[in-house]
C-alpha cells in the first residue's frame, strides 16, 4: 500500500501527498492572510471608472496583477484600473428612504476636522442599492470632511445618491493611459473564451437527419 | 458555474437566533426587501440572516474551488490544442468565481483564511457531486455541460436574492457561464455525434454521473417556518425540487436528442401535471457521501490542504510587505 495519495490525476501523484493529508488539519502558528484592495475598473475610455469587488494581494503591484486576472480577463475591452486598499476608502453613513446623502453634509462635518496641504480627493456615488459605486469625479481639499463639502458643491444634483466614498488620490495605484494600453489589447482575440465560438446547431440537425433516415 | 443546489445545514442552525432580535429593525429590514431593495453590508440585518448567507456563500466558494479539480485534471488530456485552451479558459473562470464569492462572503464579516480553513478541515462543505471522479475526457464534458447547467439553474435564481454583494458578483458570474454552457454542450455533441467508440464513451459518462446530477439539487425542501424565514428574506429562492424540474426540463430533451440514454426507467414528463417523474434518488449514498466517505473527498481535501500548507512560505514571504497593516473586512 503507497503512502501516498493515489489519484487519478497524474498531476496529483506527482505532488506526493501522503495519505493522512486528507483527514486532519494542524492548527495554523499564525494568520498569513493579505490585506484587501478595492478594485476600480474602466471599461472604454469614455466611460467613469467602476467598483468591481476585491482582492487579496501582500503589495499594490500584486493588487493589480490580481485585478486584471481576476475583473479585466473578460469582456472585449479595457482601458484602465486602479486599486487601492480596502483600509483607505472614507464611507458615508448609507442613507435610508431616497435620502440625499449630500442633503446631511454641511459646515458643520468641518468641525473638529484635521487639516494638512491640499490635495486631490476621488470621488464615488452609490446611486442605486445593489448597485455597484461609480467613480463621478475628483476635488482638490484639506481634509476628507473638505472634500465630502467640495463634493456637493461639484457633483450633488436632484437625483439621491444613497452612499459616498471618499479617497484620496495619491493612495491609489493607477494603471491606464496609453503607455499601458497594450496590456488589453488581445481581449478581443481570444474567441475561445466566447459561447459565440461553440455553435453546434447545424450537427445536431445533421446527426438527427441521419438518424432519421 | 458549480454552486450547488444543496446548502447544508447543522442543526444548530435555527430560529432561536431570531428571538431576541429588535422587532422595529426587524420590519424595517423585512419591508426593505418586501419593496424588492437590496441589503448592503453596512445595514442592519437579523443575525439568523447574516449566518445563512454566510454558510451559502461560502459553501458555494468552495464548490468553485474544489469543482474545478475533477475538470482541471483533464487540462493536459484534452483532446487537441483548442479544446486544453478552452477548458483552461473554463477552469481558471471558476476558481475567479471562487474568488468573487469569497469576496462577498467577506463583506459579511467572515475573513477568506477561515473559510478556506473551514474548507480543509471539513467543517464547512461544497457541492457534493464533486467527490466523484472523472475517469475519461466525457466526464469532463459532463461536467461542464450538464453540471454547469444545473448551477446555472440555480445561480439564476439566486441572483435575484437581496444581499447586494452576492448578487453583484452572481451577475458578473453568470455573464461568463454562456461560454461554459456552450462549450461543454459542444464537446458532449461532438462525442455524441462521433464514432462508436466516442458514443460508448458518452454514454458510460452519463451513466455515470446521472445518479450524482439528480443529487445534485438535494432532498425536497423540508416545508419548515425555518423555510418560510428563508424565502421571505429571499435568502432561498427556489426550492430544490423546482431547481431539479427546471433542470429536467430543459436538459434532458437535449440529452435524448443525442441518441444518448439516461438510466432512469422512470424519468419522462407527465403531460397531464407537467412535472417529470423518476426513480427517487438514493439519499442513504447522499448521505454518506456527503459526510466523508465518497471516492474522492479525501484526495479532495487533501490537494486544497497541500496548495495551503505548501504555498505558506510564499504567503509568508510576501505579507512581511504588509507587516502591521491590519485586515479589514471588503466594502462590497
Amino acid at each position: 500500500m503507497s503512502e501516498f495519495l493515489n489519484s487519478l490525476d497524474p498531476r496529483i501523484n506527482r505532488l506526493s501527498i501522503p495519505v493522512e493529508f486528507g483527514s486532519t488539519f494542524p492548527e495554523k502558528d499564525q494568520k498569513d492572510q493579505f490585506i484587501t484592495f478595492e478594485v476600480f475598473v474602466q471599461p472604454k475610455v469614455s466611460k467613469a471608472y467602476q467598483h468591481e469587488g476585491i482582492v487579496h494581494a501582500p503589495t499594490d503591484e500584486m493588487a493589480f496583477l490580481f485585478a486584471k486576472e481576476q475583473f479585466s480577463r473578460r469582456g472585449m475591452s479595457c482601458s484602465g484600473i486602479w486599486v487601492v486598499r480596502t483600509q483607505e476608502i472614507q464611507v458615508s453613513p448609507i442613507t435610508e428612504d431616497g435620502d440625499n446623502i449630500y442633503a446631511y453634509i454641511n459646515e458643520e462635518i468641518m468641525e473638529g476636522a484635521t487639516t494638512s496641504e491640499s490635495t486631490k480627493y476621488q470621488v464615488f456615488h452609490l446611486m442605486k442599492r445593489g448597485k455597484q459605486h461609480v467613480h463621478v469625479g475628483e476635488v482638490e481639499a484639506s481634509s476628507p470632511e473638505q472634500a465630502l463639502l467640495h463634493a456637493k458643491n461639484s457633483f450633488a444634483s436632484e437625483k439621491p445618491v444613497f452612499n459616498l466614498w471618499i479617497v484620496k488620490d495619491s493612495l491609489f495605484m493607477k494603471i491606464e493611459g496609453e503607455d499601458f494600453q497594450d496590456i488589453w489589447n488581445t481581449l478581443p482575440d481570444k474567441k475561445y473564451r466566447d459561447a459565440m465560438d461553440y455553435r453546434a446547431t447545424e450537427k445536431i440537425k445533421k446527426f438527427k437527419a441521419e438518424q432519421n433516415a | 458555474m458549480y454552486g450547488g443546489g444543496q446548502v447544508f445545514e447543522p442543526s444548530s442552525l435555527n430560529n432561536d437566533l431570531l428571538k431576541d432580535e429588535d422587532p422595529k429593525k426587524l420590519a424595517e429590514f423585512e419591508a426593505r426587501i418586501a419593496r424588492g431593495e437590496k441589503i448592503e453590508p453596512k445595514d442592519w440585518m437579523p443575525k439568523l440572516y447574516r449566518k445563512q448567507l454566510i454558510r451559502m456563500i461560502e459553501q458555494h466558494a468552495h464548490s468553485e474551488i474544489i469543482g474545478s479539480l475533477p475538470e482541471g485534471t483533464w487540462i493536459t488530456r484534452a483532446p487537441g490544442f483548442k479544446r486544453k485552451l478552452a477548458l483552461m479558459a473554463k477552469v481558471q473562470d471558476e476558481v475567479g468565481h471562487a474568488q468573487l464569492l469569497y469576496g462577498a462572503a467577506e463583506t459579511l464579516g467572515k475573513p477568506r483564511e477561515q473559510m478556506i480553513e473551514d474548507l480543509i478541515t471539513g467543517k464547512s462543505k461544497y457541492s457534493n457531486i464533486f467527490n466523484y471522479p472523472t475517469f475519461t475526457w466525457a466526464d469532463s464534458c459532463f461536467i461542464s455541460w450538464l453540471v454547469d447547467a444545473g448551477a446555472i439553474v440555480n445561480q439564476l435564481a439566486n441572483a435575484r436574492g437581496s444581499y447586494g454583494p452576492y448578487c453583484r458578483a452572481l451577475d458578473r458570474i453568470c455573464a461568463e457561464e454562456s461560454f461554459h454552457l456552450k462549450y461543454g454542450h459542444h464537446c458532449v455533441i461532438h462525442l455524441a455525434t462521433g464514432t462508436p467508440k466516442q458514443r460508448e464513451m458518452m454514454q458510460e459518462a452519463v451513466n455515470r454521473w446521472w445518479a450524482p446530477m439528480m443529487h445534485f439539487f438535494g432532498p425536497s425542501d423540508k416545508i419548515s417556518t425555518h423555510t418560510e424565514i428563508l424565502t421571505k428574506w429571499k435568502v432561498k429562492m427556489a426550492t430544490n425540487d423546482e431547481c431539479r424540474q427546471q433542470f429536467l426540463d430543459m436538459y434532458v430533451p437535449k440529452i435524448w436528442e443525442l441518441g444518448l440514454t439516461i438510466p432512469d426507467e422512470n424519468l419522462k414528463k407527465n403531460e397531464a401535471s407537467g412535472e417529470w417523474e423518476f426513480t427517487e434518488p438514493d439519499w442513504e449514498e447522499f448521505k454518506r457521501v456527503i459526510n466523508g466517505d465518497g471516492p474522492c473527498n479525501k484526495e479532495r481535501i487533501a490537494v486544497r490542504r497541500t496548495a495551503e500548507e505548501r504555498g505558506a512560505w510564499v504567503r509568508r514571504a510576501l505579507a512581511a510587505k504588509t507587516k502591521g497593516e491590519a485586515y479589514v473586512a471588503p466594502m462590497a
